[in-house]
């Protein structure tokens, strides 16, 4: 029982991490940068804006499942070109995560540049010396805490891709619960899901206690 | 007297879209401020006020014509040079943004770590700024501690460290109690005095039009109705808005009784109610008792009261004037022609 939890728990970490790379890389410059659009009067600028706003907000309201059920031909593709059923479920772990992300981002940082747009300007500040010293410090407790939480939400997504066979706890347990042979791997499974999302978001409050000063 | 012109705005349009459509709020503004002045800009709620306050900081580029800050045109400059212009022109609002982050001295440093400055030179900057506005003890808390009014002082000090020539004050009195809002016009004084300041407030309260400042601008939907010095404006409203703003902030009010009985219509049986405004140089008894014996008239005093404008002691006179209406116009002339503003008011037949 030991290895075969063992294993599952070592592909849904490299699914969970692989992505969740990806999301912070590009999540957090994403929601910036259309933070940084919004702001923009200029009708093409306008336009991307809308695009990228309309895509954050339905990866918001479409299920995971159907997002994955979306990327069924590019994983096919993926998996023909013999990557694992890992690597291939990583594409649209990633591409829900950025969208989430970038979409929380853009919520704290967005209403800060209204905020401080005046201010910014009256001290003499350039657009980007507003961004670098004022808006990154103010919005980065909240930073930290949304991509934590995306993270920690990435585990429970990275399950859901065990229903379509991408391998780790998720499948395990799915595996086993409908064979109904194996109740203890199911449970314990599910409780080291469990642990694993704790342990994500409790390290991002830490990490953001570390940069608030009282 | 063209180089001490600090402030002037030509032709100033600007506008903000709402829905699509080009809304004007400010409209073809032309104004001149000179060095040193306080200025108090009054108008009701969404008259322009703030709108010209951040033309005047270039927070918003105007749609046409020219703003003109210490002798430079800053409509056209690019970004780079606007940013340092800028530094010229403090503006502080009512409710301040500060990083929640840092305590108020590193938030006071900020404009000046945009610049780049020497560590050294930050730390001496902040500290005279601090206690310019007497917060040094407070340099280590965060700005969550504070007060609104020492807020309202930590966004003064941080304007302060850029050196600026004009300080921008957005309704910066209206949450204040009244011993901070004292506190805080004494503080502007001062720092006018020491620092050659201009000073631009806008405000609706009269109190402290009259205690603060040398002028008003009166502005109504967008344009600017009157600029006259507040002593004027007290004395001698000429736009409604103004006369409006005098007779609600001050008791120019008529008494509720004579207010009913007041009439527009002269007839041989009404009686003229006259007000009579002077400064307290004059010597008004012996002007107004000769003239009244002079001209063969009869009064009655209804009300006399002082006000303080600025050094001036203005004192205000509502008389009842008994005698034929010829009479008492030519005597109103010659009053006004010795320097009691005098104005017939309305006619009544009998005041009780």
């Amino acid at each position: 029982m030991l290895p075969t939890l063992i294993n599952a728990l070592r592909e849904t970490l490299f699914m969970v991490l692989s992505a969740s790379l990806m999301t912070i890389l590009i999540g957090i410059p994403l929601g910036i940068f259309i933070a940084n659009l919004a702001a923009v009067d200029n009708k093409p600028v306008r336009g991307l804006y809308y695009i990228f706003f309309s895509l954050m907000h339905l990866a918001k309201f479409i299920p995971y499942l159907l997002i994955m059920l979306l990327f069924i031909p590019l994983m096919n593709w993926l998996i023909n070109k013999h990557y694992s059923y890992s690597v291939a479920s990583v594409i649209p772990l990633a591409t829900a995560g950025i969208l989430l992300l970038a979409h929380r981002i853009y919520t704290a940082t967005f209403s800060l540049y209204n905020q401080w747009q005046a201010t910014g300007k009256a001290m003499g500040a350039s657009k980007f010396q507003t961004f670098w010293l004022i808006i990154l410090p103010e919005s980065l407790p909240e930073i930290i805490t949304a991509s934590s939480k995306t993270c920690a939400l990435m585990v429970g997504f990275s399950t859901i891709g065990g229903a379509l066979g991408a391998g780790g706890l998720g499948q395990l347990a799915i595996e086993k619960s409908i064979n109904q042979t194996d109740p203890l791997v199911v449970l314990s499974s599910i409780a080291i899901l469990v642990v694993l999302q704790q342990l994500i978001e409790y390290t991002g409050n830490i990490v953001v206690r570390q940069t608030q000063p009282r | 007297m063209e180089d001490s012109q600090i402030i002037a705005l030509k032709d100033v349009e600007s506008s903000y879209t709402n829905k699509g459509k080009e809304q004007l709020y400010l409209k073809s503004i032309n104004l001149n401020v000179t060095t040193g002045e306080i200025l108090a800009i009054i108008g009701r709620a969404g008259a322009g006020k703030s709108a010209l306050l951040r033309c005047i900081g270039l927070l918003d580029r105007p749609l046409t014509g020219i703003v003109s800050i210490d002798n430079k045109n800053l409509t056209f400059m690019a970004s780079k040079e606007l940013c340092a212009a800028r530094r010229a022109i403090g503006y502080v609002t009512a409710k301040p943004n500060f990083l929640g982050s840092k305590n108020l001295f590193q938030n006071i440093a900020l404009p000046l770590q945009i610049q780049n400055k020497h560590k050294d030179d930050i730390n001496k900057l902040v500290i005279q700024a601090l206690t310019k506005v007497d917060l040094d003890q407070k340099a280590t808390s965060y700005p969550s501690s504070l007060s609104n009014y020492q807020a309202i002082l930590a966004d003064i000090a941080r304007n302060l460290v850029n050196n600026p020539k004009i300080l921008l004050c957005d309704d910066i009195f209206t949450l204040l109690d009244t011993k901070s809002s004292e506190n805080l016009a004494n503080l502007l004084r001062a720092l006018q005095q020491e620092l050659q300041l201009t000073i631009m407030i806008t405000t609706n309260d009269a109190e402290l039009i009259k205690t603060l400042c040398q002028t008003a601008i009166v502005m109504q939907q967008g344009r600017i109705v009157e600029k006259c010095s507040v002593y004027d404006l007290f004395t001698n409203p000429n736009s409604d808005i103004a006369k409006d703003f005098v007779r609600f902030a001050t008791k120019h009010e008529l008494p509720s009784s004579l207010r009913r009985k007041i009439v527009t219509q002269d007839s041989p049986e009404h009686h003229a109610i006259v007000r009579i405004s002077f400064i307290d140089s004059l010597e008004p008894d012996e002007i107004l008792g000769n003239t009244i014996d002079a001209y063969e008239l009869k009064m009655n005093i209804i009300q006399a009261y002082q006000e303080k404008i600025l050094d001036k002691v203005i004192n205000f006179m509502l008389i009842e004037v008994y005698g034929a209406n010829s009479i008492v116009q030519d005597a109103i002339k010659f009053l006004n022609s010795n320097g009691l503003q005098s104005e017939i008011i309305g006619y009544v037949t009998n005041i009780n």
